[in-house]
């Protein structure tokens, strides 16, 4: 780069994340995102969200996406893929130019919204504007927004095609088109208005393609749609280093009971919780909220306002649980979780795999725990063959260093709000950790907080 | 390919010389490389391509055979065989190949074939002019792949070894660029082949930390609605902080433009949402309408991925095969407080403390006859069971009513019942289904004749003056719907009358809740049955209904959003597929594989959707039902003779109509053609308000295949405002194979769209 490194020491560099991190995000081939090229504006931005070095797949990724290839990338749950495909976005983008230069499609408008903000605060010296447009907002405003500049925009199909058909959003410019979470982006529903979209976008667009899973072959639309793909590979097992899997063989009735004896005997930081109905979300949800935890709960059925309210609240360690279906299986991307609980257990393995990557964020260690029943076991046999591991029965302790972090006050926040470039209080000034008033769950015993997971929260105040 | 090569004769063909390859090497063949180096203008003549893709199979040979066992020919006919050792490829003179051990097989013209040998050294060095033929056997071009995995593994295993040794250091090296073919998730598991059964270890709570309220208590135990907003800010003082300018841009409120931009947004809006999706569920969830997520739970919409193949073969599988990976159901809010799980693990714990509660034993029977339709998996069998009973807990008075029935037609035909009885025996023996029957379909049908056993009440559809009949299918496909309402397995399974194919119909396992059908209100039963039918089966009267009802909610709500209130047509049944005619053939012949069912459906279409017009036009002439099956393709026949006053109130409701339909199949035939069918089915209806359909634009963009613009998006075509007239009758554009406006007399003239 430059001579000129004084820009460096005013970056506001976070606190560095000390947990320990495995070799799916420290397997790299020693670069630093400085050898990319990057826009100074867009380095800055990288710093400053605390990323220090590039993780295999964006390492893999970015400089071949700025070169302008087509890319169909797999790697494991929160290993940076979506770093991968944004920090080239961004570098590719013009803020100059006052059109839409680059279309983020991704399944759920929870992910949507956190990719957005990925794309903000990595890109939040860069002048350029992110626009997220899902379902279950107000159309309306949708339109409105696209009166104005917008370089990026980040959505969920239905959507999309809606607002790229009429013309509302024009994508006549847009040579970048990325899916994330490609596999579901291109099974039988999607695909057909994914395909529609594509006829909006001018020929000659470059289209990045990312996921976790490709349980079937994406190879038809590789042929229609993508030019000579340049195809990543950073998988040679399915499951995450990181975390530890475990079953409990239980009878229905007694699923509660040991929920409530796993919060007891766990030091949970977040945890997910996933039901496989949206009304057992919802009965789940206040279930421990009676046992005295602080817990939100989200599924499809909800508002969309409500929905994104627990989204960002339990993002931001509002509250401990989030008990939720399979609608933030994929992407959903919570630093601070550890332990992630299959209430009930999934059909597929992709769901399981997507869900246990909830936790064991970017490298980091995590738990993953599922409930059992009887009528589930075969499901157990299948997705344990499916990915090629046995899933061991829980112990009766669970040793600390599998899933807890020694120092806690250093586990980021996802992106943090407070840096964001917010419209409504100019210049925050940056906040990387939880201030302890927000987090009421430390408040003290009074307010319904268990015994056993105090110690926790008071020995650590600050998260 | 493995060795099919036996006698693989390099003096094919006789080409130009080498000049007429682009790259130097690539000589290697074309020419004759016995010697025979004469252009041969009498021989055939193939393009540079074709010669090349010669010469690059003929490399491929050679390369794939060295190390191989070859018998070479010369010019003096003797035949050597040995190992192929190396062959140059660059000589101009036919290939010169090297043997190791060669030896003699053939001594040709001379007799001594051991002098000959004695000659032979441990290697022969055969010049390309001398070479006349080269006979490679067996060699095996799977090879190359052999190679490139062995490759690989080692590889891997080195890396992996490295890996070990180096413990965490970060000179790993990126694998990223050694995967040629993309690996799916199982090619990275390896998956171990047979699912491993094992013992699952029990977990044990500890003694003692009961937790009064929550041991031995399942989730359904305790269903009560809250707030966790509010709950959760009352115990733990959670409060939000949520701002969506944190995650979107911006609205500029102070452009002077901002008031004419916002009614534009509006009316755009308002458009967009009153747009058909043609069924498919993400478009239809972006655009806020309800979703019938039949049998999709969120795993299905958000996590998992579709397995069952392309479009045809997925709508096959789901229309034709009880798929017990859908067996959880959404069930719509209003039925929300029943438990509506089919997940094994929810029922079993919900039915555990209801069961005691028996129920009449007459319905209980039914459901079980019904649970057979849904699958022939024994563990499936107890769900519906269980949810009828628990069900019928929440609402008593349907089936209450049902059962008054079952128990009052014994005494109003009690002199039949017997005659009833041995005459469906006699049928259950005689009948039979004139094609070969689906192994699930047999337990349909075994499950139907079920109910002729004497224990159980007779049917009370089957009247007297019926009895002396000779039974029809359709009596059978009676008795296994018997009993809609209890059981939303059966209900599901129902389709209203007219349905061609009685097994099929009942078969078909696409689940619906009760609810998205019906509205809020269940039909209950009773003795004015027709009457029923004629009103509850009506998808028509139904979507009426409920769009009176929604209206009325929404007025009571607010008055800016009642004006576009859908109106939706729900498709109230889904059948399976037939096909056509009474051909001998299961339809496993018809449906072999993938290719091939594609082919055949192509040409099935055609017919079938002759048939399925046919019987919708004379159908609907006889004024029956308005649902008719048919088929795949065309689920909404307006038939003549239906109902004015729906359509008029259709048209005069200033709404979009929503059809739900399916994604389509890539083949339907292009719409002039299913025109001219409609047109003709019509005419034979006598119908009075001729069936509008709209076939103009539908050639522009059919062009671009039927996927590529099955939401009506005609590709890069520019939005056409579709408001017809005074009447501000929002007409969508639902002529994708399938759809069709149906308008009526009176106000076609003014739709945009010319009708005819």
């Amino acid at each position: 780069m430059s001579d000129d490194q004084s820009w460096k020491n005013e970056l506001n560099i976070p606190k560095k994340d000390t947990r320990p991190q495995t070799e799916d995000v420290l397997n790299t081939k020693g670069n630093s995102f400085e050898d990319f090229y990057l826009k100074r504006e867009l380095l800055m931005g990288i710093f400053e969200a605390g990323f220090e070095k590039p993780s295999p797949i964006q390492e893999e990724a970015i400089p071949v996406a700025i070169a302008g290839r087509d890319i169909l990338a797999r790697a494991k749950n929160g290993t940076g893929k979506t770093a991968a495909f944004v920090v080239p976005t961004l570098e590719k983008v013009k803020p100059g130019v006052n059109k839409i230069q680059a279309l983020i499609m991704v399944p759920t408008r929870e992910l949507a919204l956190q990719t957005s903000q990925v794309v903000r605060t990595l890109g939040k010296h860069c002048g350029i504007s992110c626009m997220v447009t899902t379902g279950g907002t107000n159309l309306k405003d949708d339109i409105l927004r696209l009166n104005e500049n917008v370089h990026i925009l980040v959505g969920t199909p239905g959507r999309v095609l809606d607002l790229a058909s009429r013309k509302l959003a024009d994508l006549s410019d847009c040579s970048l088109f990325v899916m994330d979470e490609a596999d579901k982006m291109l099974s039988r529903d999607f695909k057909t208005i994914i395909e529609q979209i594509l006829i909006f976008l001018p020929k000659s667009h470059q289209s990045l393609l990312f996921s976790a899973t490709f349980p079937i072959t994406v190879k038809e639309f590789m042929v229609k749609h993508l030019h000579k793909p340049y195809e990543i590979n950073l998988m040679e097992e399915l499951t995450l280093k990181g975390i530890t899997q475990y079953y409990a063989f239980v009878e229905e009735k007694q699923k509660l009971h040991c929920l409530n004896t796993l919060f007891s005997k766990l030091q949970i930081n977040q945890a997910i919780i996933f039901c496989n109905s949206t009304n057992r979300v919802e009965l789940l949800a206040k279930k421990i909220t009676d046992l005295g935890y602080s817990c939100y709960y989200s599924h499809a059925r909800m508002r969309q306002q409500e929905r994104n309210k627990v989204f960002h609240e339990f993002r931001q360690g509002k509250v401990r649980t989030l008990v939720c279906s399979d609608l933030l299986t994929r992407g959903i991307d919570i630093q601070a979780v550890n332990v992630v609980i299959n209430f009930d257990f999934p059909k597929t393995a992709e769901t399981y795999l997507h869900r246990i990557g909830r936790s064991g964020r970017f490298g980091h260690l995590g738990l993953a725990i599922n409930l059992i029943n009887w009528n589930d076991r075969f499901n157990l046999y299948k997705i344990e063959q499916e990915l090629g591991t046995e899933i061991a029965a829980i112990p009766a302790t669970i040793d600390k260093s599998l899933y807890v972090a020694e120092d806690s006050s250093a586990v980021p926040v996802p992106f943090p709000i407070q840096q964001q470039p917010n419209p409504l209080q100019q210049q925050l000034p940056v906040q990387y950790q939880i201030p302890p008033q927000q987090f009421p769950v430390s408040g003290g015993p009074q307010q319904g907080m268990p015994p056993q997971m105090q110690p926790h929260f008071t020995a650590q105040p600050q998260f | 390919m493995k060795g099919n090569f036996n006698n693989r004769r390099r003096d094919r063909g006789n080409n130009n010389s080498n000049g007429s390859f682009a790259s130097g090497n690539g000589s290697s063949m074309g020419s004759d490389r016995s010697g025979n180096m004469s252009v041969n203008t009498g021989g055939f003549y193939e393009t540079a391509e074709t010669l090349k893709a010669f010469g690059d199979r003929f490399d491929y040979l050679l390369t794939n055979s060295i190390g191989s066992e070859v018998v070479a020919t010369v010019s003096s006919a003797i035949k050597y065989s040995g190992l192929l050792v190396a062959c140059n490829l660059d000589s101009t003179n036919g290939v010169d190949i090297i043997l190791k051990y060669p030896k003699i097989v053939d001594s040709g013209f001379s007799d001594n074939i051991d002098e000959l040998s004695d000659q032979l050294g441990e290697t022969l060095l055969i010049s390309g002019s001398d070479v006349a033929e080269l006979e490679m056997k067996g060699v095996d071009f799977a090879l190359d792949e052999k190679w490139d995995t062995l490759k690989k593994q080692e590889l891997e295993d080195k890396q992996k070894r490295d890996k070990r040794n180096q413990g965490e250091s970060a000179n790993g090296v990126g694998y990223g660029n050694n995967s040629k073919n993309f690996k799916t998730d199982t090619d990275i598991s390896r998956g171990r082949g047979d699912v491993k059964e094992r013992e699952l270890q029990k977990w044990t709570p500890d003694t003692g930390d009961e937790v009064p309220g929550i041991s031995h208590q399942t989730l359904e135990e305790s269903s009560t609605s809250w707030d966790q907003f509010t709950v959760n800010e009352e115990k733990f003082g959670v409060k939000s902080t949520y701002d969506e300018h944190l995650y979107t841009t911006k609205i500029n409120k102070d452009d002077p433009h901002y008031e004419k931009r916002l009614k534009e947004a509006e009316r755009l809006a308002k458009e967009i949402e009153s747009q058909g999706t043609s069924g498919n569920i993400h478009l239809a969830e972006e655009r806020g309408l309800t979703i019938d997520d039949s049998g999709m739970d969120e795993e299905d919409l958000y996590s998992g991925v579709d397995r069952r193949g392309n479009d045809l073969l997925a709508s096959l599988k789901s229309n034709s095969k009880p798929s017990p990976s859908k067996a959880a159901v959404y069930v719509a809010p209003s039925l929300r407080n029943q438990p509506h799980h089919t997940d094994p693990a929810i029922i079993s714990s919900t039915s555990s403390n209801k069961t005691t509660d028996k129920q009449v034993p007459v319905t209980k029977k039914i459901p079980k006859a019904t649970s057979k339709i849904s699958g022939t998996d024994d563990s499936l069998m107890t769900i519906p069971l269980d949810k009828n009973e628990t069900g019928m807990n929440k609402e008593n008075e349907t089936p209450k009513s049902q059962i008054s029935i079952q128990e009052e037609s014994p005494n109003k035909h009690p002199n039949s019942k017997d005659a009833q009885i041995e005459e469906l025996k006699k049928f259950a023996q005689k009948f039979k289904v004139p094609y070969d029957i689906p192994e699930d379909m047999q337990d349909i049908l075994k499950s139907s004749t079920l109910k002729s056993d004497p224990s159980l009440p007779p049917k009370p559809l089957n009247g007297s003056n019926k009895s002396s009949l000779p039974p029809t299918p359709s009596n059978i496909r009676v008795d296994i719907r018997k009993n809609p309402g209890t059981s939303k397995m059966s209900s599901q399974a129902n389709t209203p009358i007219n349905s061609p194919s009685v097994g099929r119909a009942s078969i078909s396992t696409k689940r619906r809740g009760a609810g998205s059908f019906f509205g809020s209100k269940i039909p209950s039963a009773d003795n004015k049955k027709k009457a029923l039918f004629n009103t509850k089966f009506n998808m028509f009267i139904q979507s009426r209904e409920s769009y009176d009802n929604s209206m009325k909610k929404l007025k009571d709500k607010d008055s800016e959003s009642k004006s576009m209130e859908p109106f939706f047509i729900e498709k109230p049944y889904f059948t399976a597929p037939t096909w056509a005619g009474n051909s001998e053939q299961s339809y496993k012949t018809l449906f072999p594989d993938e290719v091939t069912a594609l082919q055949k459906a192509q040409m099935n279409l055609q017919k079938r959707q002759m048939t399925n017009m046919n019987a919708a036009a004379a159908a609907a002439a006889a004024n029956q039902q308005m649902g008719l099956v048919m088929g795949n393709m065309m689920r909404f026949p307006m038939g003549p003779g239906a109902s004015p006053n729906i359509m008029s109130g259709m048209a005069a409701g200033n709404m979009g109509m929503y059809m739900p339909m399916q994604p389509q199949p890539m083949f339907y035939p292009s719409m002039p053609h299913m025109m001219s069918v409609m047109g003709g089915g019509e005419d034979g209806g006598r119908s009075p308000s001729p069936q509008t359909v709209s076939p103009h634009i539908t050639p522009t963009y059919m062009n671009k295949g039927p996927t590529a613009s099955s939401f009506g998006y005609p590709g890069a075509m520019p939005f056409q405002p579709m408001i017809s007239g005074s009447n501000g009758n929002y007409r969508q554009n639902y002529h994708q194979g399938n759809h069709y406006n149906h308008n009526n007399n009176h106000n076609h003239h003014r739709n945009n769209h010319e009708n005819h």
